[in-house]
């Protein structure tokens, strides 16, 4: 009976692998003489058979791509194949074997101009569209919000209300559909796109292959000639310029050099084209193409390198810097504009609704939010009679809000009428709001003029530091469109409350912004690698999904056979693979995350989800220490400082407190161990305005700090870290010390030992488990802590690690991600390593009632 | 009259005076007395401070040239705590002068001589050894801790915050329970607290116990015969509870990311959204909608939660004694039996204050809420109580705090857990062994 088992798991094992090989084998047969699974199975592999089949149909896949709903996915797929690498390759390689027979420079040039504007035109093709499409969408977003604004100050009834919104959401979808239709046009030409790309795979990898070849032999021709070369004056003069250069001085002239010195000319070239390539080939290429009288084939030596570092280039690391900009703005364009288009075409078909009034409240609220809001940061002590003005406008509008909103909660059953009495108001509030925030307006008017000329004579960093913030928090706000106030209202006080200056440099960066639109979209089209190559990879995912499946089916096969004939086996079996899952899920972030250190890009949507990148590269490490904005370094050294003094000072203070809680019996110790108990139990934010006003107030500790009080210290952190740990910490330790026998140091004072002795001799070298465990857990707890240091630390030198990661990849603007993935690399090693090290203490801790925070 | 009494009535006069006079315990004296003279030097400091603390100040910021003679509400109620504090210290100390005078007095009445100034000072370190190795860790707990957590009640009570009553331009005032009656009966308010509260509870619930759970079935799974080289399973398996926390938890909120996060990623290649065998048309929102994402949360807190509770029950199972699960299987119990019956209710038992304990820190579980969604996404509830769906009490507060000022409302709820969490935490210390024992 056993071998008959063993024989039928092999069978079904072999059959599997074969499968999952690829090789086709007639399934059928083979499971004909098995047991009762085999119509289960044959069923289950039929369908898997048919469905792989399907994967590979490029027809199918054609039409699901265009049944797909994501206008941009699709979009950027078909463009992205039809002007990827591979056409302009083939051009290229097209130029290498023309440029074989032709010793004509012009030539060359006109073949080269031909390929850049072909390139060009095609490639603007997308741009501009999405260009248009965002074009159209401000234009419609802009007369959403005058329709809402007017809205406010007419009397249309809800009908109406209804029946116009429904003309913006099919205004929305008619530049969807636009857009959807362009995108439409590409997919026509896929098929022979597809063919091409297969074409010139193998036109590409012969001509570069070739490239290579013929470049090591020039290179191996110019050393020899610079080595000659650079005997002569003028060259020293080129070398002294290239290193100014490479030091980044970027006005360095070679009037001196005759560039018609045949040797001159190759050092420069050969220099150009392997050290400096994108700064000098802007500044010599006049001078290169008008040499005629030059050895022909050297130039096209040249050419051909140009061509190859021009190809290079294209791909070089300096344009994943623009590419994440290019998925900041797609990402902008297609997620958050569609996205919120439609959904504030939604909320205005809920106008009629009490959606609308709630709308209107936090409208009212932002307003009034804002008003009061600039009024405080700007209107500081010389500026109090202006305030009055606002606060009280704003107060009044506020109180009559406050009304309304009273009388609309107060509706239950006759709503219909009510609502329609509360719209009236609420219209004729939103006017009165509109006419305050433009006296707002008015008078912020003025207060910038004061307050420029307080600028003017005092250089408070403080003021500007908020403005300045304030400034990126508008800008964020404007571009995710998120703000439910009109746009030029909005404008109207943002502009007022940031000084003019600002307020001119965001009406330029939006004018940038569409700009950078224009040329990023080429770059989105050119360079958006996940996407670029996802049509190629389709083909190949479909196949390997067939091998994970196949796998998959080898293991269910093998689990329902074993059911049947073998229960234990199958119960092992089932125990193991579940096992392995829960690995699988345990340490693929942790993989994941580390496998996005190593890579060369940056933003998170660059990051593949195989954690083995394909190309590892330390460039993320070498960015954390070189980066200007982070100082990585400093990070660490702050949070290792205070984790280890406030390891230090935890220790001492728990191990004192405890062992007297312990070891004596004394008045109030009772209520003291009760008070330790409540008092860790207090969320600790409220209490922050008290430690912060506390530690202003600690001036005397000057000649330690250096600075006025403890705010903004590490002093002043560790002391709010080191008491707040102590109640739990010391609960902990005397219950650890409870359970060391009393006899021991009892014995110890019969003999003559102190208080201190019996307890440093005796009660501490046995209590070194839970020491130790308070050791860890006060070492590890500031390195991620997030709260205080953010409330705390002001200066950008002291911040820790925890506020420094966080901010790394909080806010779109900073697509940071492999970056952040690379500090975080190297915070969790260190701190992971020392947890498994002391993890038998750890245990201890835990079985003593220790939660992790 | 006896020298106790006369003691007793010095000493009640000022402090020290009847260990100086009647005792003639000079040293004792003479360090009562100057710490009366000190209370006295600063009597200013007590009484401004208290009557700072009663009013809030008088004096309020306008008009503009007045702003620096004004009262700075806050730093009032700070100074008036702290104040107490001190006073409540010297009251304490002006009581135990007094019994300490009458002790002495009684002992020199019957006819004791009392020790000599070497000998007191030896009796006094021995008998104050306790206080004076507390002393460090006691002031800066009163200072750091205490004093702020009293402060944060005493702003429950008050109306300190955006847009109207923040120093130094306005004054605060105390308004008793006004804020609980702007919750109670302001819809917007009731909404919200309504809906987060009950969402925490959930939370706090289903994440505890999912975690548990989760370690009682991996604990199992380890604990079988059929599993080798357990110890490299646990090593594994402890690793999400060893990696700091934050960083696990932001490197979550990318993973989960709608449009480029590798999950959704993995979804596409394996042909779960917008492919050819497409269960799904779009990217899943795992942290974008309401729904969802608090699902997520409570998954990715498994994910970082199991490992605990995994440690613990390994360490509790293997205590289990062999014979009872013999004692089972001769009376014929089968797996899922000895499961039910032996196993769960050892575990239950040796775990609850630690699955309260963990209740607790779930309920304040900051991290897991705040690093993955930020409390978001928002719509749930009205924008101005600045909350959003996945958002738990703690969660709102520190919103409440850092982004509106509203530190009033942000106190009340502070009280709020304070008083839940402080309900639970004594209910567990309660069946601990020591308090049972009245050991302590």
């Amino acid at each position: 009976m056993k071998n008959i088992n063993k024989i039928i798991l092999s069978m079904v094992m072999v059959v599997f692998l074969l499968a999952g090989c690829g090789k086709q084998v007639d399934i059928t047969k083979t499971f004909s003489s098995t047991d009762k699974s085999q119509s289960t199975l044959e069923k289950l592999i039929a369908y898997e058979i048919s469905e792989a089949n399907k994967a590979v149909d490029i027809e199918l896949l054609k039409v699901e791509l265009s049944n797909t709903n994501s206008f941009s996915g699709k979009a950027a797929i078909v463009f992205n194949r039809k002007y990827d690498d591979a056409l302009i390759n083939v051009k290229i390689a097209e130029i290498y074997q023309s440029s074989e027979q032709k010793s004509n420079l012009d030539d060359l040039k006109k073949l080269y101009k031909e390929i850049a504007s072909e390139y060009k035109s095609n490639i603007k093709a997308l741009p501009d569209a999405l260009v248009e499409g965002v074009e159209d969408i401000n234009e419609i977003l802009d007369d959403l919000n005058n329709y809402a604004s007017a809205i406010a100050s007419s009397n249309a009834d809800i009908d109406t209300i209804v029946t116009d919104s429904q003309l913006f959401a099919d205004r929305i979808s008619a530049v969807v559909t636009v857009l959807y239709s362009k995108s439409e046009d590409f997919l026509v030409d896929y098929p022979d796109v597809l063919t091409d790309i297969e074409n010139v795979e193998a036109v590409k990898n012969i001509g570069i292959q070739d490239i290579i070849t013929k470049e090591n032999k020039l290179k191996e021709r110019l050393n020899k000639e610079a080595k000659k070369a650079l005997q002569k004056t003028t060259l020293k003069e080129i070398e002294s310029g290239y290193k100014a250069i490479l030091k980044g001085n970027k006005n360095v002239k070679f009037d001196k050099v005759d560039y018609n010195d045949k040797e001159v000319f190759a050092v420069i070239t050969y220099k150009n084209i392997t050290d400096l390539y994108p700064n000098i080939i802007i500044s010599t290429p006049k001078k290169l193409m008008s040499m005629d009288n030059t050895d022909e084939s050297l130039v096209r030596d040249i050419s051909r390198a140009r061509l190859k570092y021009a190809l290079n280039y294209m791909k070089s690391p300096i344009l994943s810097a623009m590419k994440d900009f290019a998925n900041e703005i797609t990402y902008q364009v297609e997620s958050l504009a569609i996205i919120k288009l439609e959904q504030a075409g939604k909320k205005i078909t809920q106008a009629s609704t009490k959606k609308l009034t709630d709308i209107s409240r936090a409208y009212a609220d932002e307003i009034y939010a804002l008003g009061v809001k600039y009024g405080d940061i700007i209107l500081n002590t010389p500026l109090e009679q202006v305030k009055t003005n606002i606060d009280s406008i704003i107060t009044e509008a506020l109180a009559e809000l406050e009304v309304i909103n009273a009388k609309y909660d107060a509706l239950t059953t006759e709503e219909i009428t009510l609502l329609e009495n509360s719209l009236k108001e609420y219209k004729n509030l939103s006017g009165k709001i509109i006419d305050d925030t433009e006296a707002i307006g008015f008078i912020l008017d003025i207060v910038d003029q004061y307050y420029s000329d307080i600028e003017k004579y005092s250089d408070n960093p403080v003021t500007f530091e908020k403005s300045a913030n304030e400034f990126n928090e508008i800008t964020m706000a404007y571009f995710s469109f998120n703000n439910p106030i009109p746009v030029e209202v909005r404008f109207t006080i943002d502009g007022k409350f940031i000084n003019k200056m600002t307020y001119n440099d965001k009406i330029d960066s939006k004018d940038n912004y569409h700009i950078n639109a224009q040329e990023s979209g080429e770059l989105t089209v050119r360079i958006n690698a996940n996407v670029n190559e996802s049509l190629v990879l389709m083909n190949i995912n479909a196949f390997s999904m067939t091998y994970y499946k196949y796998i998959a089916l080898s293991i269910l096969a093998i689990l329902i056979v074993l059911f049947f004939v073998n229960k234990k086996a199958f119960k092992k079996m089932l125990t193991i693979i579940i096992l392995l899952l829960i690995s699988v899920i345990v340490l693929y972030p942790m993989a994941w995350i580390i496998g996005s250190s190593f890579s060369k890009h940056q933003a998170l949507a660059s990051v593949s989800i195989n954690p083995i990148p394909k190309n590892p590269s330390l460039l993320q490490y070498k960015r954390l220490f070189l980066h200007e904005s982070y100082d990585y370094a400093a990070w660490y050294f702050n949070s290792f400082k205070i984790a280890f003094f406030n390891m230090l000072m935890c220790v001492l203070l728990t191990v004192s407190t405890a062992y007297v809680f312990s070891r004596f019996k004394f008045r109030g110790k009772k209520s003291g161990m009760m008070f330790m108990l409540i008092i860790q139990i207090f969320p600790s934010f409220s209490a922050m305005v008290a430690i912060y006003t506390l530690l202003s107030s600690i001036t005397f500790l000057k000649p330690l700090t250096g600075t006025q009080s403890l705010v903004d210290t590490h002093l002043g952190l560790l002391l709010v870290y080191s008491s707040g740990q102590v109640p739990y910490n010391t609960w902990l330790v005397k219950g650890y010390f409870d359970s060391i026998s009393r006899s021991l140091d009892e014995a110890a004072k019969i003999d003559g030992a102190s208080n201190l002795q019996a307890f440093w001799k005796v009660i501490l070298p046995l209590g070194v488990p839970i020491v130790s465990f308070v050791a860890v857990t006060s070492f590890m707890a500031p390195w991620m802590d997030f709260i205080l240091p953010t409330l705390l630390l002001k200066s950008p030198d002291k911040k820790t690690l925890a506020i420094g990661l966080q901010e790394m990849i909080t806010g779109q603007a900073n697509n940071n991600f492999t970056l952040f993935a690379a500090g975080a690399v190297l915070v969790a090693v260190p701190i992971t390593a020392l947890f498994s090290f002391c993890q038998k203490y750890v245990v201890t801790g835990l079985s003593s009632g220790a939660v992790k925070g | 009259m006896n020298k106790a009494k006369k003691a007793g009535i010095c000493s009640t006069l000022f402090m020290g005076l009847g260990q100086i006079t009647v005792n003639k315990e000079y040293m004792k004296g003479i360090i009562f007395a100057v710490i009366e003279i000190v209370a006295l030097l600063n009597f200013k400091f007590f009484t401004s401070g208290i009557r700072g603390l009663a009013t809030l100040g008088r004096v309020t910021g306008y008009p503009v040239e007045e702003v620096a003679k004004s009262d700075h509400s806050i730093r009032l109620l700070i100074v008036g705590i702290m104040s107490s504090i001190l006073l409540g210290i010297i009251v304490i100390s002006y009581i135990f002068n007094i019994l300490d005078a009458i002790h002495s007095g009684k002992k020199l009445d019957r006819g004791f001589s009392l020790p000599n100034f070497k000998r007191f000072m030896k009796d006094f370190w021995d008998k104050a050894f306790p206080y004076i190795m507390m002393a460090p860790a006691l002031i800066l707990v009163v200072f750091f801790v205490l004093m702020p957590i009293i402060f944060g009640i005493a702003l429950a009570f008050t109306n300190y915050g955006f847009p109207n009553n923040l120093p130094q331009k306005n004054l605060v005032s105390w308004v008793g329970f006004g804020n609980i009656s702007k919750i109670v009966k302001l819809p917007m308010w009731n909404n919200a607290f309504v809906g987060i509260f009950s969402w925490t509870v959930i939370w706090a619930v289903l994440a505890t116990f999912t975690c548990f759970s989760g370690g009682l079935l991996v604990a199992l799974l380890l604990n079988s015969k059929f599993v080798k080289y357990k110890k490299f399973w646990r090593t594994i398996f402890i690793l999400p509870y060893s990696v700091p926390g934050l960083i696990s938890l932001l490197v979550w909120s990318n993973m989960l990311n709608g449009q480029f996060g590798p999950i959704n990623m993995t979804l596409k290649q394996f042909g779960i959204i917008d492919t050819y065998f497409g269960v799904l048309k779009t990217n899943i929102g795992w942290l974008s909608d309401p729904l969802t994402a608090r699902i997520t949360v409570i998954l990715v807190n498994l994910w970082l939660g199991f490992p605990y509770f995994m440690a613990l029950l390994t360490g509790i199972m293997t205590s289990i004694s062999e014979e009872m699960y013999e004692a089972a299987e001769i009376d014929g119990a089968t797996n899922i039996q000895k499961f039910r019956f032996i196993t769960l209710p050892m575990v239950i038992i040796a775990t609850t204050p630690l699955i309260i304990m963990s209740f607790s820190a779930n309920f304040n579980n900051f991290g897991a809420i705040y690093f993955l969604t930020q409390g978001g996404p928002s719509g749930t509830y009205n924008p101005a109580v600045n909350a959003g769906a996945t958002d738990i009490l703690i969660t709102w507060i520190y919103k409440l705090t850092i982004d509106k000022q509203m530190y009033n409302i942000a106190a009340l709820m502070s009280l709020i857990i304070f008083i839940i969490i402080g309900g639970f935490s004594f209910y567990n210390f309660k069946n601990t062994k020591a308090f049972k024992d009245d050991e302590f």
